[in-house]
């Protein structure tokens, strides 16, 4: 077999070798066979489509589901009673499915939506079970601090160059505040006073094993000295 | 890795050398700080034999095989056996910037395209020396795995030899004597008018010049070749300033790296050039060509003298030794490198011309080898234009780096060595064929 030349990049490509490791092309390909159409391609959906054809998909099964559970409620119980907890469900999941779907690569528009869906899910369930008022008291606050906890996770992870157990380890501290927050909450809504009490079990639990991941990531990751990143 | 070089091994990072230190703080996608040795061979690259090549010459230059990493007190390069170096085929354009500064990033590339292959350097590892040495190495290696029989000779390290720890030494600090003064501080040099219009646009102009034409024309006239080339842009500068209406500034200067290595015994394999900085006054009314070589050459066999350069080493490495800078954390450190540079550095001169010398190759190479030239980092903002030398088979190829649309330095100064009867053939650009 004779050596081929890459059209592209102008290099020769040893014998056995089918695309130029240079620009990931096949010569043939780029000689201009690219006109040929294959099967492959035709059913090859970009990411975004195939995220807009699942969204679809969605739509149509919670539309389903949603009619089905007000179609039972109204035949069995003659009225609406447990489907509108089942739709205000199966909605909510359906908007979230509808955030990721257009939303994916907006991280702003993603987060917006999530929190904006999450609290009026919450809200129609606090409505929908009166007459204790739960929302604004332990809903709202958990809720908020919930989404603001997982940007912040989330910002973390795109920031870390190297990644390994130190995930682990600010997922255990963010656990841990998150655990204060719903403690601190639930006290405040429920006992009018705050008493941090099983949370701080929680916290004095995870941070030390935080501690120790984020020794075992950043000391012992290359089996080094920490002298390259403190050497005066 | 081989040899006796244990040193980089067993601690797995090494501290920036003295001239590396400015360049994290300032290096961005429009400053890259990336040079490129590159060659055109006789034939396309062979792709596998250049992976081969790659992966040997990289066994013999551990040092390179590392990536910038942000330290509390100052940048630091962790060595990395894993680390591959990027293979590539060109860019719209040359000397595109590394992403040092996201770490894991090793700090050359080696650049493919048809009969074309080339090294870019991020400075912070190595000058033109250093880069020189892995070029040739790999050129080498890659044409022996094409099934050519080349010996390593000509000085090319041969990849089985071993690695020695003085190869990476910090030599600047090695020769750094803390009883010597500091060279005067100089005035601010006039900058070329020209225009940037296009932000990203890096025009390049190559040509190549005969090595014994120009060594000939430059002994008639007492001077080197380096002398010669530095008069001859001076000279046009001149010319340039002559027929500007703003003339705020009268100091002509062009900053020369010199390779230390030739004054001082040092195998190091990073940074280790210094520059002379050669000038005009225009205050002192204009100058003859002939004025400007003899003021080049005295200027040049002053400031190269090596009691001269043991000043500029130790106004270089003098603070870096202060301990209230060492223990500056690294954000104040970027912030006063990052002024420094803008308020001593570029504003000092008018024009770079770097002449990295000869890349020897054995003779059995040559014929496989039509050219060797050497592209100097594209020039900061106010400079505009940068031009580098490097001579192969008796040819000279000067390259410009041009961030304007305004050709007429290149222009000038390929026309006066014409008018001075030597022949300059203008190589083909393959960026604006991309």
């Amino acid at each position: 077999m004779k050596n081929r030349i890459c059209p592209n990049c102008g290099v020769i490509l040893d014998e056995g070798l089918e695309i130029c490791p240079l620009c990931k092309t096949s010569p043939e390909k780029a000689a201009g066979k690219e006109d040929e159409v294959y099967a492959s391609d035709i059913l090859h959906l970009s990411e975004k489509k195939s995220r807009i054809q699942a969204w679809e998909l969605s739509a149509i099964i919670a539309f389903s589901a949603n009619l089905i559970c007000i179609i039972v409620d109204m035949v069995i119980l003659k009225g609406f009673s447990w489907s509108l907890y089942a739709v205000t469900a199966i909605t909510g999941l359906w908007l979230f499915i509808t955030s990721f779907a257009f939303f994916l690569k907006r991280p702003v528009l993603l987060g917006t939506s999530l929190v904006v869906t999450t609290l009026s899910m919450l809200i129609i369930f606090d409505l929908l079970s009166p007459p204790v008022n739960w929302f604004v008291g332990i809903g709202l606050p958990v809720s908020v601090s919930f989404w603001i906890l997982f940007a912040i996770y989330l910002l973390i992870l795109r920031r870390l160059k190297l990644k390994g157990f130190n995930i682990l380890a600010y997922a255990f501290i963010e656990l841990s505040v998150f655990c204060i927050i719903i403690d601190l909450f639930s006290d405040l809504a429920l006992k009018n006073s705050i008493v941090i009490d099983w949370s701080a079990i929680t916290a004095a639990t995870l941070v030390p094993t935080a501690g120790v991941l984020f020794f075992m990531h950043y000391r012992m990751k290359r089996g080094k000295d920490l002298g390259s990143f403190f050497h005066v | 890795m081989k040899g006796k070089n244990t040193e980089l091994k067993n601690k797995g990072w090494m501290s920036l050398d003295n001239a590396a230190k400015i360049f994290p703080p300032i290096i961005s996608k429009s400053l890259s700080s990336v040079f490129r040795i590159g060659s055109v061979l006789s034939e396309p690259v062979k792709i596998s034999a250049l992976n081969r090549a790659v992966e040997e010459t990289c066994q013999r230059f551990p040092y390179y095989l590392t990536s910038l990493h942000r330290g509390f007190f100052w940048y630091y390069l962790e060595y990395d056996k894993d680390i591959k170096p990027s293979v590539v085929v060109e860019d719209s354009r040359p000397c595109v910037a590394f992403p040092a500064k996201k770490g894991n990033y090793v700090l050359f590339r080696v650049v493919v395209f048809r009969n074309m292959l080339s090294v870019e350097f991020l400075h912070i590892l190595t000058d033109g020396g250093g880069a020189l040495e892995f070029f040739r190495t790999l050129l080498v290696t890659y044409l022996r795995n094409c099934g050519y029989d080349i010996p390593y000779s000509e000085g090319i390290i041969d990849p089985s030899s071993p690695v020695e720890n003085s190869e990476t030494e910090d030599s600047y600090s090695k020769y750094f004597r803390k009883e010597v003064p500091f060279p005067p501080k100089l005035e601010n040099a006039w900058h070329l008018p020209f225009e940037i219009t296009e932000k990203e646009h890096l025009g390049i102009i190559q040509a190549e010049v005969s090595v014994i034409d120009l060594k000939n024309i430059s002994k008639e006239n007492n001077v080197t070749i380096t002398e010669y080339l530095a008069s001859v842009y001076l000279f046009v500068l001149q010319e340039i300033w002559k027929s500007e209406k703003r003339k705020d500034k009268h100091i002509l200067r062009l900053e020369i790296p010199i390779n230390m290595r030739r004054s001082y015994p040092s195998k190091t394999m990073r940074n280790f050039s210094l520059f002379v900085l050669p000038e005009l006054d225009l205050r002192l009314g204009f100058f003859t060509f002939e004025e400007i070589l003899k003021h080049v050459h005295n200027y040049m066999q002053i400031q190269t003298d090596k009691k001269l350069l043991s000043k500029v080493i130790a106004r270089n490495v003098k603070p870096e030794r202060n301990i209230f800078i060492r223990t500056a954390p690294i954000f104040i450190k970027d912030l006063v490198l990052s002024v420094a540079f803008r308020k001593h550095g570029v504003t000092k001169y008018s024009g770079v011309l770097t002449n990295v010398g000869i890349a020897s190759m054995p003779l059995e190479a040559r014929k496989h080898i039509d050219n060797i030239c050497m592209l100097p980092p594209p020039p900061v903002h106010n400079l505009k234009v940068s031009c580098g030398a490097l001579s192969f088979n008796d040819r000279l190829c000067i390259s410009f780096a041009n961030k304007t649309l305004n050709t007429e330095l290149e222009r000038e100064f390929f026309s006066f060595l014409t008018g001075k009867g030597l022949k300059v053939r203008i190589l083909k650009n393959i960026w604006d064929e991309k």
